[in-house]
């Protein structure tokens, strides 16, 4: 069919003190009779000057600098300026945006419908124009006396169906809403959407639909221009049916992201169902909240919303705020049911790192004895109700790595260089025989220098450990304080003075990977950047070497095992970081609505229990219906 | 005062007691997740965030009695060089500003003096116009021209003639400036802006925010630092009304 709308290189520009605003560059689009477009972009993308240039209602600083606007194969720009009044309207209207400021206040309905009318043809009789008026009020559905009323004794919704009603009057071919449900509540947008779809079918003329509602678009429209900078992308959705439905394999949509919420909903076509793969997903929409801030505040907030059977899952929780979850709801279930450590082990074990090229941690002496003020078991009772979380490895213990930590070799030299041990005195040793000596606020002072122990970590998921940490080192005489800054990652990357809270992401089977975060080959440069988890800087040729060696052996060699347990060794002996906590999600599962979360208990489905990870969605796929 | 005597400070700081104890005789306020004593982190909070107060507002105070004579008695440019600077100041909101410079301070140097530094930084420009402009209508007062006839120099006036006159109003400035003071040292240490270690009244609120004390149910931890608060600015209000009825007459007939 021929193209009743044709727009080809339109160009629009604003002229302003500072120089010329492109609003539209060589824009082109095409629409068919009783096509529905919908224009979308951000604000100042130049939407609405795209309509109004269609109206040839562009204002003076505007002006319109080339291009057509065809339609019928007339081009409205070349038409003077009283053909184009009698356009208006009987081929082409614009409903404009904001109804409540559209209308006259002091004339009534009838008399602003008569008026439009009669701009067109001013010799038919009063009659003819008022059947045409009960009409277009009828197919807006709204009451014919709200003809004979004021705008100000309409409802918002109202006032807008009357735009319409105005808009349709002439059955133009052409109708371009303006964001008409801007200022509109849910409902009632929903009810001004559909008016004007009903009103477009019945007269049959095309519809441009101008807005940012993603959601409204996909569910009304035939398709979706985006305008960005001034260029429309017409041409490419033209092609790609189906709009902003984002080429995915997964059983799931996204329908709705904006600032607070992403919605996905199942897509019941999905052909992983249809391949026998698997069973058709019972969870129909996926709602994700945004908490806001930064990653694990608020967290008391959420606590409360999963206690109100508000949230099925949520982020992380801290060990006591997820143990009062489960006290106060019996649903809530976590990884390991209701008992410590309400979670699973992740691979990121967080150490007390350093610089190990900066005074005075370059002394290993330093670093031993800041670890030998470590007092684990304190940790664990105070922060964590006793389970055992503070850990002397740089690696999770899985299966794999818990058999080489109970290795004979490494069994052997945990009793000989006791990485776990607190003692203070031994501390106060290392630190004189290191040079420092003890100063007037009992702590530890070379070259009237205190440590200087500034820990720098997150505050969402640190400011339960840390503060305990520094009260240890400060109790032992280094000079310890904390930093939850935003420059704290900076300070890490930098290899700024001070000590780095952070885990190890590395090793999951054997402990090469973790092991290999020391290698002398990430030793950056004192001024240079260290990347993340090469933070420690260390260099040591013998280190190097076993770690070579073991580069090419498979994990369960012999050799392999030996040559890491002696780099374990070297790690334990030269104090590289201080290990402290291993690090566990603890994720609360609510079975209120939801069951088949992956816990110890359900372990068939194998898979990270944390919607943001990868597997998040065939966690969610496999959930079933409490019912 | 009883309390700085009898407390021991120590308890004031982490792992010192039992951790989440509730108000019992043994711990009036009850004990926090970190295991600190939360009556003695209040009495030895109470004193440090009085000590921001008193700092803060004696810099801001004094600067402004400079500042508010020196523009006040010899006006011309310095004094509009002042006016300006402090009118232009004033309706900047301090906390934005506050926040920036709390922020990037190096947290090591985050300590007791440098709340009071940043707190005073802002807080100069107030006490310095009211009292510029009780120097100008001092100035027109017949014995300031009495004594400027009878040979004083500029210094003798100003201290010996209008200052004491001034007394009452710096006094007041004073008390609405630590009332200003301690109220900027709380709400950074709130937002957690403070030197995190020390048991300011602000910080122990963070503390408890940051541990979800209501949703774990220690709800005793963020009361005590919060009553201190609303009694110690409340009665600062009280004292400032007070003065304030002795400086401005017309207040006081007011009722």
């Amino acid at each position: 069919m021929e193209h009743l709308l044709d727009i080809s290189g339109l160009t629009v520009s604003y002229y302003t003190d500072i120089g010329r605003a492109i609003a539209l560059n060589q824009v082109d689009l095409k629409l068919k009779q009783g096509e529905k477009l919908g224009l979308v972009g951000e604000s100042g993308s130049g939407k609405s000057t795209m309509g109004l240039a269609m109206m040839r209602m562009i204002k003076p600083p505007g002006k319109v600098e080339g291009g057509s606007v065809v339609i019928d194969g007339v081009d409205l720009l070349q038409l003077s300026d009283k053909e184009m009044l009698k356009k208006r309207l009987s081929t082409i209207s614009y409903i404009p945006q904001g109804a409540m400021n559209s209308l006259n206040p002091v004339l009534k309905i009838k008399r602003q419908m008569i008026d439009a009318y009669k701009a067109h043809y001013p010799d038919h009789k009063l009659d003819q124009i008022m059947d045409l008026a009960h009409e277009a009020m009828r197919s807006v559905e709204l009451p014919e006396h709200v003809l004979e009323m004021h705008p100000h004794e309409l409802s918002g919704g109202m006032k807008q169906r009357v735009c319409i009603a105005i808009g349709i009057l002439l059955r133009p071919q052409i109708i371009i809403a303006d964001e008409p449900t801007s200022a509109l509540d849910v409902v009632t947008q929903r009810q001004v959407i559909e008016t004007l779809n009903r009103v477009q079918q019945k007269i049959g003329s095309a519809l441009i639909l101008i807005g940012h509602d993603m959601g409204l678009m996909a569910q009304s429209m035939d398709k979706v221009a985006v305008m960005y900078a001034g260029v429309s992308k017409v041409d490419n959705v033209n092609e790609y049916e189906g709009g902003n439905d984002m080429p995915h394999s997964g059983p799931y949509n996204l329908v709705l992201w904006d600032a607070n919420q992403k919605i996905y909903d199942l897509n019941t076509d999905w052909w992983a169902v249809k391949a026998g793969r698997i069973s058709m997903p019972e969870v129909k929409r996926v709602v994700m909240f945004n908490i806001g801030g930064q990653v694990g505040q608020g967290m008391d907030v959420v606590a409360q919303r999963v206690v109100n059977n508000e949230f099925d899952a949520t982020l992380d929780m801290r060990s006591s705020v997820i143990g009062n979850i489960l006290r106060q709801n019996s649903k809530v279930t976590t990884h390991s049911a209701d008992k410590p450590p309400y979670g699973y082990l992740d691979w990121w074990p967080n150490s007390l790192w350093v610089n190990t090229q900066l005074e005075p941690y370059s002394d290993a002496r330093v670093r031993r004895a800041m670890s030998l003020l470590i007092n684990r078991e304190l940790i664990n009772e105070i922060i964590y109700e006793g389970a055992g979380i503070a850990t002397i490895y740089p690696f999770p213990l899985y299966p794999g790595l818990e058999k080489f930590a109970n290795s004979p070799a490494v069994k052997k030299l945990e009793a000989e260089l006791q990485p776990g041990l607190y003692d203070p005195d031994q501390s106060a040793e290392l630190m004189k025989a290191a040079g420092f000596t003890m100063n007037s606020d009992d702590m530890w002072e070379k070259d009237g220098k205190t440590v200087g122990a500034v820990i720098n970590g997150f505050e969402g998921i640190h400011s339960d450990i840390v503060p305990v940490l520094v009260e240890m080192l400060r109790n032992g005489g280094i000079d310890a304080d904390i930093n939850f800054g935003t420059d704290a990652y900076q300070n890490m990357a930098d290899g700024k003075a001070g000590l780095y809270m952070f885990g190890h992401g590395a090793s999951l089977k054997d402990p090469y990977t973790a092991l290999e975060l020391f290698h002398s080959r990430y030793s950056a440069a004192l001024g240079t950047t260290a990347g993340s988890n090469r933070f420690s800087r260390y260099s040591n040729p013998e280190y190097d070497k076993l770690l070579d060696e073991m580069a090419p052996l498979g994990g369960d060699d012999p050799r392999f095992q030996e040559l890491a347990a002696q780099a374990l060794g070297i790690y334990w002996k030269d104090q590289i970081d201080i290990p402290v906590i291993q690090w566990l999600h603890r994720i609360p599962y609510n079975q209120t609505h939801w069951v088949n979360w992956p816990t110890i208990a359900n372990p068939s489905l194998g898979m990270n229990g944390a919607f943001w990870a990868h597997t998040g969605m065939l966690v969610v796929s496999t959930l079933k219906s409490a019912k | 005062m009883h309390g700085l005597l009898t407390v021991e400070f120590k308890q004031a700081y982490p792992l010192a007691v039992r951790p989440k104890q509730p108000p019992s005789l043994k711990y009036l306020f009850g004990t926090d997740f970190f295991g600190r004593d939360l009556y003695t982190a209040m009495v030895v909070g109470v004193w440090q965030t009085a000590i921001i107060g008193l700092l803060a507002g004696a810099a801001g105070t004094i600067i402004g009695i400079v500042l508010g004579f020196i523009s006040a008695y010899f006006s011309g440019l310095v004094d509009t060089a002042i006016k300006f600077i402090c009118q232009i100041l004033t309706p900047i909101p301090a906390f934005l500003i506050q926040v920036v410079i709390a922020s990037s301070i190096d947290k090591r140097d985050v300590t007791i003096i440098t709340m009071a530094v940043v707190v005073f930084l802002l807080s100069w420009m107030a006490p310095t116009l009211v009292i510029r402009s009780q120097v100008l209508s001092m100035r027109e007062r017949q014995f300031v021209a009495v004594a400027k006839l009878s040979g004083m120099n500029s210094l003798e006036i100003i201290f010996k003639e209008i200052f004491p006159n001034l007394l009452p109003f710096i006094a007041a400035a004073f008390v609405a400036q630590v009332f200003q003071a301690v109220f900027a040292s709380f709400y950074l240490a709130v937002i957690g802006l403070g030197p995190l270690r020390e048991p300011l009244l602000g910080n122990t609120i963070w503390a408890a925010q940051s541990q979800s004390a209501f949703f774990n149910g220690w709800w005793w931890w963020p009361v005590g630092p919060s009553l201190a608060m609303i009694l110690i600015l409340g009665s600062l209000a009280l004292i400032n009304m007070g003065l304030d009825e002795m400086a401005n007459p017309r207040i006081r007939n007011k009722e």
